[in-house]
C-alpha cells in the first residue's frame, strides 16, 4: 500500500510533523513506505522548517539502519519530495498581478480581475503566504499545478502509478486549515485537482483521497504591520464561510473521507509573525488528532459509499486523556508513545551522555557493561558512532521530546495542572522565552545563544530519574537489564544497541 | 540474578575444592617439603592443626567476600547514577579486607615456627580466601558490575562467565 500525506500551508505542515513523530513510534500501519510533499509559497515559513528539520533527522537515521524484530523505532521508510517544499510562484514572480501577467492581458480580463482582487490582494509579495486571503491561493495554485511536467507533482503521480501497477492501493491524504490563506485555498484547489487526474484513471478504485480540514484550534497576537496580514480575530468567520463554500460547491465529494478537527478554545500562540522562519508555532495536540486522523485513514480497510459522520470528541474539557484519542485501540497509542518517550528520556538523560563520557575516556567503559557488550567486545569505535547513528538518534529523540511536551502543555497552557496523557516534567519545564512568552523547554536546552549539547536532566541517581509511565526505579531497572543484554548479530554501527535499548523501554514492569 | 546463583555455587564448589584438596596439599607441603619446625616446644601435629583452623576461617573469608560483593552489587548498584557508575574500588575494598583480615587471624591462629613457616603458611591462607573470591566475581559478578573486578574485562574473564550464563537458559 502507498502512503501519501501533503501538507498544505503552516498548518498541513505542522499536523505533518505530528504524523512523523507517529511514524517514528511505529504507529503507521504495516512497513509501507510514507511520501512526504509541502506546498507551500513561503519556503522560510518557521513550522515548515521545523518539519522540513524532523525529515532530515529521519533520513539521517534511515540510512543504515538495522531493522529488529519487535522494534517499531522507525520502521516505515519515509520518501521525501522533491522539491520538499513546492511553491506555485517561480522565482521573481510572486505578485498576483505579476502571476496572472495584469500588464499584458486583455482590458476585459483585467477588470474582472479588479472586480475579484483588491489593489492591495493583487500587489502583495506573495513570498509569505496567501495572507489569510484563500482567493489569493485558489486562483494561484489552480493554474500552478500539474501532473506532466512540474515536479515533484509528476513525481508524485510517477508513484502512484507505480504502486497501482504493482497491485497496490494507494492511499493519499491532504492536511491543512480552512480558515488561514495557503490551507484555505489548497485544499478544495489540489483536492480537486487530484481527484479529476485519480478519475481519469482507470484503477481509480484503487486510489483513495482523504483530507484533514483544521478548523480554528489556536490564536495569536496582531501583527503590527501596515501589510496585508491574517488576523486571527477573523478566523471563526473565515472558518463559517469555508464550511459554507465546502457544503455549497460539495467540494467534501473530492474526498473519500474527510475529517474536520477544531477546538473550542483558541489559545494564542507565541509567535505572531507575518511569515517566514519566525512563524514558527508550538505543536498542538489538535495537529496529534489530525495525524491521526491520517493513521486511521491509511489504515482503512472498508470505504463504504453510504455517507456517514462519525465525531469524536474528549470526554472532559479542558483535559485530554488517553482514551480521548481515536483512531487506533487506547493501547496501542499509548504503549507506543510511551515507548518512544521513554526511549528518549533514557537514551538522552543516561545513554548518550554515557557514550560521550567513554568516548573521552576510555577507560570508564568497564562502568557501563552495556558499552562493553555492544561496543568494545565488538571493535566498535565510539567516536565514529557517536558522529553518525549516535548522533542522528539524539537528534530525532530531541525532536520527540520537545514535540510530546508541547502537546501535553498545549492541552490546558498551564504548566501546574495535573498530567493530561503524560507528564513532561521528566524531561521538560515551562519558562519564559526571549519575549516573556511561555515556551516550553528541554532539560538540555541552552536558553539563548548558540545549542551545544548539555546534558542537565534531573538525574541524582537512576533511581530518582522519572521514566514516563512507570513507577519509582524503572530508570534503574532498565539499565539492570541492559547489562544483561548481548548483541546477537555482527553489524559493525549502533544500531543494534539502539534496538535493544528501545526494546527494553517498551517493558512495563 | 542468575549470574549471582551460578556464581554461589562456583563460591562452594571451589570452597569444597579447597577444603579437601587444596589445604591438605598446603599442609603436605608445609610438613614434608618445607619441612616446618614449630618454635619452642609445640609440636608440628598441633602447628599443623592450627593451620587447618586458619585456612578453613580462609575459606569462611574467602565465601564472605563474595557474599558482599554481591549484596553490594545487586543492592547498591542498582540504585545507578550514570556519572558515578562503576565499582572497581568497591570490589578492591572488599578484596583488601579479605586480605587484612586473613592475614590478621592467621598470625593469631598459626605459631611461630623457624625461618618463614608461619608466613607461608599465612600466605597460603590468604591465597585460598582471594582465589574463592577473586574467581567467582571475575566470572560471575552482578551484570551491573560484572567488568568492574581485576580481570573481568581485559582478561576476558566476565565474557566466559556470560556465555556460561547463556548456556543455562
Amino acid at each position: 500500500m502507498g502512503y501519501y500525506a501533503i501538507g498544505i500551508g503552516g498548518t498541513g505542515a505542522k499536523c505533518v510533523e505530528s504524523l512523523i513523530h507517529l511514524t517514528v513510534a511505529g504507529l503507521l500501519p504495516a512497513n509501507e513506505q510514507l511520501y512526504i510533499l509541502f506546498v507551500d509559497p513561503d519556503r522560510a515559513n518557521g513550522s515548515l522548517g521545523r518539519a522540513g528539520e524532523l525529515l532530515g533527522f529521519y533520513e539521517n537515521c534511515r540510512k543504515n539502519k538495522v531493522t529488529a524484530q519487535d522494534v517499531n523505532f522507525l520502521k516505515n521508510e519515509i520518501e521525501i519530495a522533491d522539491p520538499d517544499v513546492w511553491t506555485p510562484l517561480a522565482d521573481g514572480v510572486n505578485q498576483l498581478e505579476n502571476y496572472f501577467s495584469y500588464n499584458t492581458i486583455s482590458e476585459n480580463a483585467r477588470h474582472v480581475f479588479d472586480v475579484l482582487y483588491t489593489p492591495e490582494e493583487k500587489a502583495t509579495p506573495l513570498d509569505k503566504g496567501f495572507r489569510g486571503h484563500p482567493s489569493i491561493g485558489a486562483a494561484v495554485l489552480a493554474t500552478a499545478v500539474g501532473f506532466d511536467d512540474i515536479q515533484p507533482w509528476n513525481r508524485l503521480w510517477e508513484k502512484i502509478q507505480a504502486d497501482l501497477g504493482q497491485g497496490e492501493e494507494v492511499r493519499v491524504i491532504l492536511f491543512g486549515s480552512i480558515f488561514g490563506g495557503t490551507g484555505a485555498s489548497g485544499l478544495p484547489t489540489i483536492a480537486r485537482l487530484l481527484q479529476k487526474k485519480f478519475d481519469d484513471f482507470p484503477q481509480n478504485q484503487k486510489i483513495k483521497l482523504g483530507g484533514v480540514l483544521m478548523l480554528p484550534y489556536f490564536s495569536f497576537d496582531k501583527v503590527n504591520t501596515r501589510e496585508m496580514k491574517a488576523d486571527s480575530h477573523d478566523f471563526l468567520l473565515n472558518t463559517q464561510a469555508a464550511l459554507q463554500y465546502y457544503y455549497q460547491q460539495k467540494d467534501l465529494d473530492s474526498f473519500d473521507y474527510a475529517y474536520l478537527i477544531g477546538c473550542p478554545e483558541q489559545r494564542s500562540m507565541r509567535a505572531s509573525q507575518l511569515g517566514g522562519n519566525l512563524q514558527k508555532n508550538d505543536p498542538h495536540y489538535a495537529e496529534l488528532f489530525a495525524a491521526l486522523g491520517a493513521i486511521d485513514f491509511f489504515g482503512k480497510t472498508n470505504f463504504s459509499n453510504n455517507r456517514k459522520y462519525n465525531l469524536t470528541a474528549c470526554r472532559n474539557s479542558g483535559m485530554l486523556a488517553w482514551s480521548d484519542l481515536p483512531s487506533l485501540p487506547e493501547n496501542e497509542i499509548k504503549s507506543k508513545l510511551m515507548q518512544m518517550t521513554r526511549f528518549a528520556v533514557a537514551y538522552l538523560s543516561t545513554y548518550y551522555p554515557m557514550l560521550l563520557n567513554i568516548s573521552n575516556s576510555p577507560s570508564l567503559g568497564s562502568n557501563a557493561p552495556w558499552y562493553v557488550d555492544f561496543f568494545r567486545f565488538r571493535n566498535i569505535e565510539i567516536k565514529t558512532r557517536l558522529n553518525m547513528e549516535l548522533k542522528y538518534a539524539q537528534q530525532i529523540c530531541r525532536a520527540f521530546l520537545e514535540w510530546f511536551a508541547n502537546i501535553e502543555y498545549s492541552v490546558t497552557g498551564d504548566s501546574t495542572t495535573t498530567a493530561n496523557l503524560s507528564s513532561y516534567s521528566p524531561f521538560a519545564y515551562v519558562d519564559s522565552d526571549d519575549n516573556n512568552k511561555k515556551k516550553v523547554f528541554l532539560f538540555d536546552d541552552m536558553k539563548g545563544g548558540t545549542f551545544s549539547y548539555k546534558n542537565n536532566f534531573k538525574i541524582e541517581d537512576l533511581e530518582k530519574l522519572e521514566m514516563p509511565g512507570l513507577k519509582d526505579g524503572a530508570a534503574a531497572s532498565l539499565w539492570e537489564r541492559m547489562c544483561e543484554r548481548y548483541p546477537k548479530t555482527r553489524e559493525q554501527n549502533a544500531w543494534e544497541f539502539i534496538n535493544t535499548l528501545y526494546s527494553e523501554c517498551g517493558k512495563t514492569e | 540474578m542468575k549470574r549471582i546463583i551460578i556464581g554461589a555455587i562456583l563460591a562452594l564448589a571451589l570452597s569444597a575444592f579447597a577444603y579437601f584438596v587444596l589445604i591438605n596439599a598446603e599442609a603436605y607441603t608445609l610438613y614434608e617439603k618445607l619441612e616446618v619446625q614449630p618454635e619452642g616446644k609445640l609440636k608440628l601435629d598441633v602447628w599443623i592443626n592450627d593451620f587447618y583452623n586458619a585456612a578453613f576461617v580462609s575459606l569462611i573469608l574467602g565465601l564472605i567476600g563474595v557474599s558482599l560483593w554481591y549484596f553490594i552489587g545487586y543492592v547498591r548498584y542498582r540504585i545507578t547514577n550514570w556519572k558515578r557508575a562503576g565499582g572497581f574500588l568497591m570490589w578492591a575494598i572488599v578484596g583488601l579486607l579479605i586480605l587484612a583480615s586473613m592475614i590478621a587471624f592467621g598470625v593469631y591462629q598459626i605459631p611461630k615456627a623457624i625461618g618463614y613457616g608461619r608466613e607461608i603458611a599465612v600466605f597460603f591462607c590468604v591465597a585460598n580466601s582471594w582465589l574463592i573470591y577473586w574467581l567467582t566475581t571475575a566470572l560471575f559478578s552482578p551484570s551491573t558490575v560484572k567488568y568492574e573486578p581485576f580481570g573481568a574485562l581485559n582478561f576476558r574473564m566476565a565474557k566466559v562467565g556470560n556465555l556460561l550464563v547463556n548456556l543455562l537458559k
